[in-house]
């Protein structure tokens, strides 16, 4: 189970930084109370550290008004 | 710090206090009701504790599934812990007092105690590995 979570935490990046800037500068907890998730949780995806699962990816994406692949792209080199 | 956190850093104080006590009351021959209460205190603490210290606040998104997951890891974890732990402390047993030998019940109890106590520091212990062991962000 953790070396699931580590290999998506290296091949999931994320523009949630970057799109939240672009939306008014919008912070971590406002997304975060957008999305139902902690601002802590918002961190640690923003951060590479945690990969969200595919409802939270979603709510993201809703909530930043773009389509989940402009959020979230898979980068890997075995497929 | 979220919430979990802050429960497993008072999980973990606690219990190396209640031990410190316990080592401070055996090396100062403290008599055995006073090291009782201490030992009552401490599981008072522990059970306790957290409900009281660390309420949860209203309106707040507090709880979502990366805490779901670290506390189904942590849990896990623990449980394993707990387990090898009463496994170990019985066949240690086992050898010291044979196949024919007897242990009275009061130290299958206290067994029972300490793997519960230990379970509750394994559990605490990687609840503050996967969120990082400071740091209002969880670690971030």
């Amino acid at each position: 189970m953790a070396g699931e979570a580590e290999m998506a935490e290296n091949e999931i990046r994320n523009q949630i930084r970057r799109l939240r800037f672009e939306r008014g500068e919008m912070t971590q907890q406002e997304l975060a109370d957008k999305v139902k998730a902690t601002r802590q949780t918002i961190n640690a995806i923003e951060a590479g550290k945690y990969s969200p699962s595919l409802t939270l990816a979603f709510r993201i994406a809703k909530a930043l008004g773009v389509r989940i692949e402009d959020v979230f792209q898979f980068e890997s080199e075995n497929i | 710090m979220n919430r979990l956190q802050k429960i497993a850093w008072f999980n973990l104080i606690a219990i190396i206090t209640g031990f410190a006590l316990i080592v401070l009351c055996a090396v100062c021959e403290v008599p055995k009701n006073i090291m009782t209460i201490v030992l009552t205190l401490e599981a008072a603490a522990l059970i306790a504790g957290p409900p009281i210290f660390f309420r949860k606040k209203p309106g707040q998104v507090a709880f979502d599934e990366r805490d779901a997951m670290i506390r189904e890891k942590s849990l896990i974890v623990g449980f394993g812990g707990a387990y090898g732990f009463l496994g170990a402390l019985y066949v240690a047993k086992l050898f010291e007092v044979g196949f024919n030998g007897s242990v009275p019940m009061l130290t299958v109890f206290l067994a029972y105690i300490m793997s519960l106590v230990c379970f509750v520091w394994v559990k605490s212990f990687i609840v503050l590995s996967m969120y990082g062991w400071r740091g209002r962000d969880g670690g971030e």
